[in-house]
């Protein structure tokens, strides 16, 4: 298993590096320059030669390109402008709290979707089958930010969503810190899993209907191992393989909105940064935040191929 | 006069679909007596596997409606018992088994806890019991072998060792009844035969009732005590199997054992000095197994090695040979569909394996292929009319588009269809129509070889003895010549002069078949020759039928 | 020609005799009839000839579909036998129409901020106003418009781009095939809304923005259609019909496109479908965070602008939101729909 993952890390790093290529392809591709873009009146015009030099914005197409690449390969992205701290400082003090945020919620929405999929699978074209489709077909449809702003209206009262204490300063004792962070967590977390549930639901609807109807199950049942049995010991387990198989797919989505509800909620993740980097013009800042983005959905990836290995012994036993 | 240990009065079992109820079966009866092994024999639709699972309620709870004046499992009432006690019965009082042992085993548990779970949810959970009795069973059905492979899973043993396994669980708490559905279907012909060796042990060691459900007459008259048959939901004929087979009373059961029959060991006259048509030396054929993105390969595996026959025009010959003998591959081979790595194909004197693209198109006019049924062998957009005049637009032949028409519909009478049929759609067609159409399409481009893979195997009894009769009429009307290739050395022996027997990619055996028939020189013909008459084994029990 | 043909072409006739006649008569440009902009009200009389045509039509779809209309209606036949597919149909239906006929529902003006403020659902202002004075019925109405353009032509493009790559992937096989499945899992790995803000971010684009965002939606967006479109042509490459075609000499291009391509599309026309839903869902979180397709307004930022004032006037930001989602749930049911009705492997049968 070491093994597997370190070969699956290593091949990560060509996987980013090609993201970042193809992203700096697209930007230069498109009509305009993102080099004017540092003409915000917001910046000190000072450094603003400084800061088109390190972009490579006056070099020829070659210059550019090892202008950009400097940052992805050797990690550094130089100086935020807005933050006036080095990129990477800021983009490491963000991501803990997206990964917190992405993490909390992936693990909500699985538990409460999965449940919903099971439900309609076992009750398939029944009244809780419909009704449940109905919910995630709802849920799967409203709009991240939309559903935010309700949530936000309605619990916001309970819920503190502005003004999270930083979780790495000494000012307070760790646990208020803690409890402080978690009450902030509860009303984005709350969205971004009720949208992902939507979706495993759909899913798991679908696998578990179609493990329901394999020969393995009807060898169960006539081995008179009980319904109950027979749904949760011999169905799911093999019906959230390919739903595991699924995850890594969804990873980039549940980015996707995690950077939504961040900017709606204000929570201090990557997502939020990265907006704010954009409307103070500040490039370098916005391209190390794209740069963490695509880390955690590559390290995400690997982490859904080893849950993988591990519950399928056919995939197992061919290492 | 023990008490039967299945008795079955009146059964209906009727599926509400979207197209109305349809009655799947019709007034059902059997009863099986201790030791005693029943065979309910029917083709596809006949609602024997329907009957099989309703005797368990094992069918879906939606949409299905199963009324009895009487299903006795053991003395019990199976319609009205209620939920616990029908999951008592299931696997202890009456084990079953299935069709494909692949997807009937769970793949994520190892075979051992598959064994050891019939016991414990049956209440003997006792790990020292358990220890003693799964490889008790194990060796019970002949797989000692795995007893110190108890964490195997499924997917790392073969066909037979899974069936066995599959065997091993339904009889883990002493059954009474054994119901087994299709259990040799998806099974080679040798393996088949050790199966039915097994049950038929397994019915006179435990005094075991057995309810054995099939389409293979073969298969029943291995091991059959009593044979009910069945068409179209009801029972046509039943009775012990000697007077069954015998003196059947039915038209349907005379029609089911004419067909199977057949003539296995007539010979036929074949044209002995004729031209060779297709000449094959030393083909041989290796894949290489790739490696990941663009590695080079590190293994090979053979499928053909140092092939080497010849056929002459207008006789038949046949390629018989288990799954992985190579057979498939020899019949794309010869029509250059995969490149071979070496030897020589020759057809009417031109290389085949040498010939530039334009002179393959030619070829291509010349050779065509009948292929099996299973895998969609029509394209399922296309209309039959559409299927038969692709190849007379690509080669241009008949003219322009009217000429065509006719020309396919003329094609469509030939092989015995109606001229209805040209706007329907595969799906719309039965088994052995779409085979006709098939063959009718090959006809199209007017070849002089027609080689037919596994042509005939995925259709009922009945239908296949009528497509073998189509084949031998188009042969004689058009001089055709053919290769024939076959799993099932019956079938082939029916349309073949000359046999090949192949086995792990090589040729075993060449020759008449009568000759090899009489004097079989390799192992593997052996095997398949026993499978063979094992199922023509009708023959000695019946007497008098016309054979043709 | 059977009566049933006779009927449905007599009914497309007159559709399309009144469509002529209005443009003959009336003398407006063909695109007024069809698309009219707010400055083109004085032409609505004619207009509204031209939507009875146009409504007459469309409501033929059902009558078309429940004949026997010849194979190619046949999807949307089967269709019919899904009541829940057939809801999602007509909403769509429904919400396409009055995206388009959108100055005939509305005499005001979209953006035009000289209404009274404030003001609840009321009869003269159907949705209400919001606090700095704009209409939002007619606001909505227009917005739509360019919710539903962007998403149309992003799925556009994604779906062409998608099957194309895909089909030439799996039909090829071997290293082609495993560089552009390396290819597409590279582009997997990428989230849509970052680089879609990185880029209209960064990116001054003016007047291009409409399509650049468009674009730029569908490049990102292809992959799902592309790893389904090659698991496909990978199986039907390997059915006996394509390798009976080969063998009956027909060339390797007549295989792809005859044989191939249209057994392959079935998931291709699914994904369409739901991924215009999803399409414009992220167009949307992108309007509301002030980097939309459109200067102007759409619902992204509708709802923005009345999301602060959301306790005190619902119907501002909650109005454009409902709108959305009732667009995508009626995207998504006909998607739904067309998988239970297309895709045999989901169907459980009692057999």
């Amino acid at each position: 298993m070491a093994a597997f993952l370190l070969r699956r890390l290593v091949a990560a790093v060509p996987l980013v590096f090609g993201v970042m290529v193809l992203v700096w392809l697209l930007l230069e591709a498109l009509p305009g320059d993102y080099c004017d873009s540092l003409l915000s009146p917001d910046l000190d015009p000072r450094t603003i030669p400084a800061m088109r030099a390190a972009l490579g914005c006056d070099a020829p197409a070659y210059g550019r390109f090892f202008a950009a690449m400097r940052g992805v390969l050797s990690l550094d992205f130089g100086t935020s402008v807005s933050f006036g701290r080095p990129v990477r400082d800021v983009v490491l003090d963000a991501l803990p709290n997206t990964l917190l945020l992405s993490a909390s919620a992936l693990l909500a929405g699985q538990a409460i979707g999965g449940t919903a999929g099971i439900v309609q699978a076992v009750y398939h074209r029944r009244w809780p089958d419909t009704a449940l489709s109905l919910l995630t077909l709802a849920f799967w449809s409203v709009p991240i930010f939309w559903l935010a702003l309700w949530l936000q209206l309605g619990f916001g009262w309970a819920f503190a969503t502005s003004g999270m204490r930083d979780p790495m300063s000494d000012e307070w004792a760790p646990w208020a810190r803690t409890w402080d962070v978690l009450v902030h967590l509860v009303l984005p977390m709350t969205t971004l899993a009720l949208a992902g549930a939507a979706g495993d639901s759909r899913l798991l609807r679908g696998s578990m209907v179609e493990a329901l109807h394999q020969d393995y199950v009807r060898t169960a049942r006539a081995k008179g191992v009980s319904e109950p049995s027979v749904v949760l010991r011999h169905a799911l387990p093999n019906a959230v393989l390919p739903w595991i198989a699924s995850l890594g797919l969804h990873l980039p989505a549940l980015l996707s909105g995690s950077l939504i509800v961040e900017n709606v909620f204000g929570w201090p993740g990557m997502g939020r940064v990265m907006a704010q980097a954009l409307s103070q013009g500040d490039a370098p800042l916005a391209l190390g935040t794209f740069f963490g983005f695509t880390w955690v959905v590559a390290l995400g990836g690997i982490l859904t191929d080893a849950a993988a290995a591990l519950v399928d012994p056919r995939i197992r036993l061919e290492r | 006069m023990s008490e039967p240990v299945l008795a079955i009065e009146d059964l209906h079992v009727t599926f509400t679909t979207e197209l109305g109820p349809i009655e799947a079966v019709r007034g059902v009866g059997l009863s099986v007596l201790p030791g005693q092994i029943v065979g309910l024999v029917g083709e596809s639709g006949s609602g024997k596997s329907v009957s099989a699972l309703s005797v368990l309620r094992l069918l879906p709870t939606q949409g299905v409606r199963l009324r009895a004046a009487r299903l006795d499992v053991v003395g019990k009432p199976v319609l009205s018992l209620d939920v616990q006690a029908l999951r008592q019965l299931r696997g202890s009082q009456v084990g079953m088994i299935f069709q494909d042992p692949s997807s009937s085993l769970n793949p994520l548990v190892p075979i051992g806890e598959q064994i050891a779970e019939a016991m414990r949810v049956h209440g003997r959970a006792d790990d020292d019991y358990l220890a003693v009795r799964v490889p008790a069973l194990l060796k019970e059905v002949g797989l000692n072998e795995l007893n110190s492979r108890l964490g195997a899973f499924p997917h790392q043993l073969s066909g037979g060792q899974k069936q066995r396994v599959m065997i091993a669980i339904a009889l883990a708490n002493d059954p009474r009844l054994l119901i087994a559905d299709e259990p040799t279907t998806a099974l080679d012909a040798t393996v088949q035969s050790q199966l039915l060796a097994l049950l038929r042990r397994l019915a006179n060691d435990r005094n075991l009732g057995v309810l054995l459900v099939t389409h293979d007459l073969g298969v029943v008259a291995q091991i059959a005590d009593e044979v009910v048959v069945m068409r179209e939901g009801s029972v046509v004929e039943s009775g012990a199997a000697k007077q069954v087979f015998g003196a059947p009373r039915a038209a349907y059961t005379r029609a089911l054992i004419a067909s199977r029959a057949g003539t296995v060991l007539d010979p036929r006259s074949w044209p002995v000095d004729a031209p060779v048509l297709l000449d094959v030396e030393h083909l041989s054929a290796r894949f290489g197994i790739h490696g990941r993105l663009g590695a080079p390969a590190t293994a090979w595996t053979t499928a053909l090695d140092d092939v080497s026959f010849q056929v002459r025009r207008g006789s038949t010959l046949g390629i018989v040979g288990e799954s992985g003998s190579g057979k498939t591959t020899l019949a794309r081979a010869l029509l250059r569909l995969v490149e071979p790595s070496g030897g020589r194909v020759s057809f009417d004197g031109a290389d085949v394996l040498r010939m530039p693209v334009g002179a393959l198109r030619q070829l291509r006019r010349r050779v065509q292929m009948v292929f099996q049924d299973a895998n969609g062998a029509l394209d399922p957009r296309f209309s039959v009319l559409d299927s038969l005049m692709e190849p007379l637009e690509v080669h241009g032949l008949a003219g322009d588009a009217r000429g065509r028409r006719s020309r396919a519909a003329s094609l469509l009478e030939e092989v015995g269809l109606g001229v209805e049929l040209l706007s329907r759609r595969p799906h719309e067609l039965s088994g052995g129509q779409r085979q006709r159409v098939g063959i009718a399409r090959a006809l199209a481009v007017e070849p002089a070889l027609l080689v037919c893979d596994e042509s005939v195997s995925s259709l009922d009894a009945t239908v296949q003895a009528q497509v073998i009769a189509l084949l031998r009429e188009l042969q004689l009307s058009r001089g055709l010549t053919y290769v024939f290739i076959s799993h099932d050395l019956r079938l082939v022996a029916q349309v073949a002069d000359t046999l090949v027997v192949m086995h792990g990619g090589r040729v075993v055996e060449h020759g008449p078949t009568a000759e090899v028939f009489a004097n079989p020189r390799a192992t593997p013909t052996l095997r398949l020759i026993e499978a063979a008459i094992g199922a023509g084994s009708l023959r000695s029990i019946e007497s008098g039928l016309p054979l043709h | 020609m059977t009566r049933t043909r006779a009927l449905d072409l007599g009914a497309l006739l007159l559709g399309a005799g009144l469509l002529l006649r209005a443009a003959v008569v009336g003398g407006p440009r063909l695109n007024v009839l069809l698309w009219p902009g707010p400055g083109d009200l004085h032409e609505a009389a004619h207009s509204r000839v031209a939507c009875f045509a146009w409504v007459a039509t469309v409501c033929l779809l059902p009558v078309l579909t429940s004949r026997r209309a010849g194979p190619r209606l046949a999807l949307l036949r089967r269709l019919r036998a899904h009541p829940v597919a057939l809801v999602g149909l007509h909403l769509s239906m429904l919400i396409v129409l009055t995206t388009a006929l959108a100055p005939l529902l509305t005499a005001l003006a979209p953006g035009r901020t000289t209404y009274p403020t404030g003001l609840p659902p009321s009869p003269g202002h159907w949705f209400g106003t919001t606090a700095i004075g704009t209409d939002v019925f007619t606001d909505t109405l227009y917005g739509a418009r360019v919710s539903l353009l962007v998403g149309v032509v992003a799925v556009a493009v994604s779906t062409t781009l998608g099957t194309a790559i895909g089909a030439i992937g799996g039909y090829l096989g071997g290293w082609p095939s495993r560089v552009l499945g390396g290819f597409t899992d590279l582009m997997l790995a990428i989230p849509r809304i970052a680089v879609l803000l990185l880029v209209v971010g960064l990116v001054p684009m003016g007047n291009a923005r409409f399509l650049i965002v468009a674009l730029v939606l569908g490049l990102t967006g292809w992959m799902h259609v592309a790893r389904t479109v090659r698991m496909e042509v990978l199986s039907v490459r390997e059915r006996d019909f394509v390798i009976a075609a080969r063998a009956l000499g027909v060339p390797e291009a007549r295989i792809l496109a005859r044989h191939v391509l249209p057994n392959v599309l079935t998931p291709v026309v699914i994904y369409a479908a739901l991924g215009l839903g999803g399409t414009m869902l992220t167009e949307a979180a992108l309007a509301y965070l002030g980097r939309g397709a459109s200067a102007g307004a759409s619902w992204g930022s509708l709802i923005h602008e009345g999301s602060s004032r959301l306790a005190t006037e619902p119907w501002s930001a909650g109005i454009p939101g409902l709108c959305l989602m009732a667009s995508v749930v009626a995207f998504n049911l006909v998607g739904d729909g067309l998988r239970d009705a297309l895709d045999p492997r989901l169907r459980v049968n009692p057999s």
